[in-house]
């Protein structure tokens, strides 16, 4: 008994050179069409993932908003945005830029990491991909890829507010209090608390140009276990005020210690460890009255250019979808997409890199974060946002905290709502 | 001089806290010789079930421990019982690998069940309530913690000399092979050893999160803290974690106090000595075999 094989030489052959054909006809089709695609990579994941803690639900807006395409140059433009984790890091960040630009080939690269606008500045410029970042002080992101304000890059864009404008609004926050002018610091040895340290240019500067003394409490490493030595310095010295740079973990540990060692200081300004709801309400009622830079908040006078929403219609919608607090990087990863998709619209031609890059350039917009403006900034491909000083206090509304603003000197357009009080002697 | 006071009792303090952490692995080695990579995470898992239980029970996070503890208790024991036990053999890789895959599994089901933020327990005014004896303020938390500590390292001292089951568990940690030859289940008194590990463990987890904070990452810092403990300390008995675990917290506030910037660099050098002079450590015993 005989069976015919199904399976023949011929067969396989034919069927090989058909289904090779088929293959290639989507990347024929997707070669020539229209749509545009934003590569977007943000720390979904990993030590910074409260940053990118809003991400993927304001992609999904954007991605909602975009539905009809995006109207630029006389048609509609279809738009895919491509979500890339680089998992808080540089090497991972590296690799999904890579992808991004060379498989997926995007059109525009948003970066909502500072770490990452770095490792990935080089690529893009060298690939030609117009590009904006945020999440970073401008100076972070300049200097460490060897360029300064006069020299820029060809393809990258960045903006953000300066590390100067948050040093500079603690010393006024702190001259709201009375206070022995007694300052302790102490900063997370890593490339951003090393600024915050240098002498000249960070926070010693601006603390002593201030006409304040200062304690030094030094460096420590990201793995401190435990700030004793910085605690009994400060109360030895009497410092009222304490400030540095690091993360919530090595601030709850020195908080805690301060407080066992009856260490109580009138003003605590730790910068990057407040900027979260989450962090102060791990603190519990020792939380209350921390003072810290802020971005943004739901009460800022601004809205969006892209869906004419104000500050807080968005920090409303991300608490009705999300039922968690409004974060500061709300604002920021919203305005991205702003500056992102206007550039795409005003270039009337969204796959022309160079012209999408030229309208980065030129970019003079009013965002959710208030004004970005590239077109008149003294320093080439950054443009410098408002950031305002306020403190955390205990609510007995929704949220356990509220961020107040109590300083706008360097934000006019923000509406101080209150004056910076003396920390509550717990 | 008060300098000097005051870096041996937070040495101390922190030391109870790292001999905790250092214990439970130390079991682990000294019964089956195999390092559990995930003891880590089982201190940071401990932690974050406090927190969750914490969030629906509105009693104080300390009447919340002894129940964790029995949850970390039943979970070392399954552990061992129904995943590590089938892998045993005298090579230790196989074990070793299935804890350092556990290890993976457990830090991303952690960061995808509570996110990355990091969180530390509210113990309310306990955590900051001081008291003070001839001019230096101490604070309760970090001295009941070292106080807490010594107590379990006496209670597991007791275990293991005075009864049965201490002594079976002594027997293995001994010789595993004859063990067997009395009748003793070589396989339960794993079981067990895992079992008071995971315990200590998430104990030792929870009061680090009072005393500071945690994110899921943070496993893996603890266990570089346990290993260099035992390393310090040595093996063979428990009170030498003890000892491991004073010495590398005295060593750390220290180098805290006099070069802030060094970070843990001295306690790395602590062990790097004890390698190349003292393998066996403060109090474990030289082995020949």
């Amino acid at each position: 008994m005989t069976r015919h094989s199904s399976f023949s030489r011929r067969g396989f052959l034919a069927g090989t050179v058909a289904a090779t054909g088929a293959l290639a006809m989507p990347s024929i089709a997707t070669a020539a069409s229209k749509k545009v695609r934003i590569g977007f990579i943000s720390p979904l994941s990993g030590p910074r993932a409260s940053f990118g803690t809003s991400d993927q639900w304001m992609v999904s807006t954007i991605r909602k908003q975009l539905e009809g395409g995006l109207n630029a140059g006389g048609s509609a433009h279809e738009v895919e945005i491509i979500v890339k984790d680089n998992q808080s890091n540089m090497n991972r960040s590296i690799s999904a830029g890579n992808e991004l630009i060379l498989r997926d080939q995007v059109d525009m690269l948003l970066i909502n990491d500072g770490d990452a606008a770095v490792a990935l500045g080089e690529i893009a410029d060298i690939h030609g991909i117009p590009t904006m970042s945020t999440m970073q002080p401008w100076q972070a992101w300049m200097f460490p890829r060897g360029s300064n304000p006069e020299q820029g890059f060809p393809w990258t864009f960045h903006f953000f507010w300066g590390a100067d404008d948050a040093m500079s609004t603690f010393v006024r926050l702190w001259d709201q209090i009375d206070t022995n002018r007694t300052v302790g610091d102490f900063y997370l040895d890593n490339p951003v608390g090393q600024a915050f340290a240098d002498p000249a240019m960070g926070l010693p500067g601006f603390i002593e140009r201030g006409g304040y003394s200062r304690t030094d409490g030094g460096m420590f490493k990201i793995d401190a276990d435990d700030y004793s030595a910085q605690v009994s310095r400060f109360r030895e010295a009497e410092a009222d005020i304490v400030t540095g740079f690091g993360f919530p973990p090595h601030w709850i540990t020195f908080w805690n210690q301060a407080g066992q060692a009856g260490y109580t200081p009138k003003a605590c300004t730790f910068a990057a460890a407040f900027l979260f709801p989450q962090a102060i309400e791990a603190m519990g009622a020792r939380g209350d009255g921390m003072t810290t830079e802020v971005w943004w908040t739901p009460n800022v006078p601004f809205a969006s250019s892209f869906t004419g929403q104000n500050a807080r219609e968005l920090a409303g919608a991300w608490e009705a979808d999300s039922n968690a607090q409004w974060v500061q990087t709300l604002g920021y990863s919203h305005a991205l997409f702003e500056v992102g998709l206007n550039a795409l619209v005003q270039s009337g031609a969204p796959k022309d890199r160079a012209a999408v890059r030229d309208v980065f350039a030129a970019t003079k917009l009013d965002t959710v974060v208030g004004p970005v403006d590239f077109a008149s900034s003294p320093i080439r491909n950054v443009a410098k946002t408002q950031l305002a000083g306020g403190q955390w206090r205990k609510s007995s509304g929704k949220h356990a905290f509220e961020l107040v603003i109590t300083e706008n000197t360097l934000a006019p357009g923000i509406r101080a709502e209150s004056e910076t009080i003396a920390l509550p002697k717990v | 001089m008060n300098a000097a006071i005051e870096i041996l009792m937070n040495g101390l303090f922190l030391g109870g806290l790292y001999a905790l952490f250092g214990l439970g692995l130390s079991l682990i080695f000294g019964v089956m010789r195999i390092a559990n990579i995930a003891h880590g995470e089982l201190a940071i898992a401990g932690a974050l079930a406090l927190f969750t239980l914490s969030a629906d029970w509105p009693v104080s996070p300390l009447l919340l421990m002894p129940l964790v503890c029995a949850g970390a208790f039943a979970f070392g024991w399954l552990l061992q019982a129904q995943l590590l036990n089938r892998v045993l053999s005298p090579d230790p890789m196989p074990a070793l690998l299935v804890t350092f895959g556990l290890s993976v599994v457990m830090q991303n089901a952690m960061v995808g069940l509570y996110g990355a933020n990091s969180r530390s327990i509210d113990l309310g005014a306990v955590k900051t309530a001081n008291l003070t004896i001839a001019g230096q303020t101490i604070g309760w938390l970090p001295l009941g913690i070292f106080l807490l500590s010594l107590a379990l390292f006496g209670g597991l001292h007791l275990v293991l000399r005075k009864t049965r089951l201490g002594r079976a568990v002594r027997a293995t940690s001994d010789d595993a092979e004859t063990v067997a030859l009395f009748a003793i289940r070589r396989r339960r008194i794993f079981a067990v050893a895992m079992a008071v590990s995971a315990a200590c463990a998430a104990l030792a987890g929870m009061l680090l999160a009072s005393r500071s904070s945690i994110t899921p990452f943070s496993g893996a810092e603890r266990l570089l803290i346990a290993f260099e403990v035992i390393v310090i300390g040595g093996l063979g008995s428990i009170w030498a974690s003890y000892l491991g675990g004073i010495a590398l917290a005295l060593v750390h506030v220290a180098g805290f106090y006099f070069d802030p910037a060094s970070g843990l660099l001295y306690g790395h050098l602590l062990l790097l000595v004890f390698l190349l002079i003292r393998p066996q450590g403060l109090a474990g015993k030289a082995v020949t075999r």
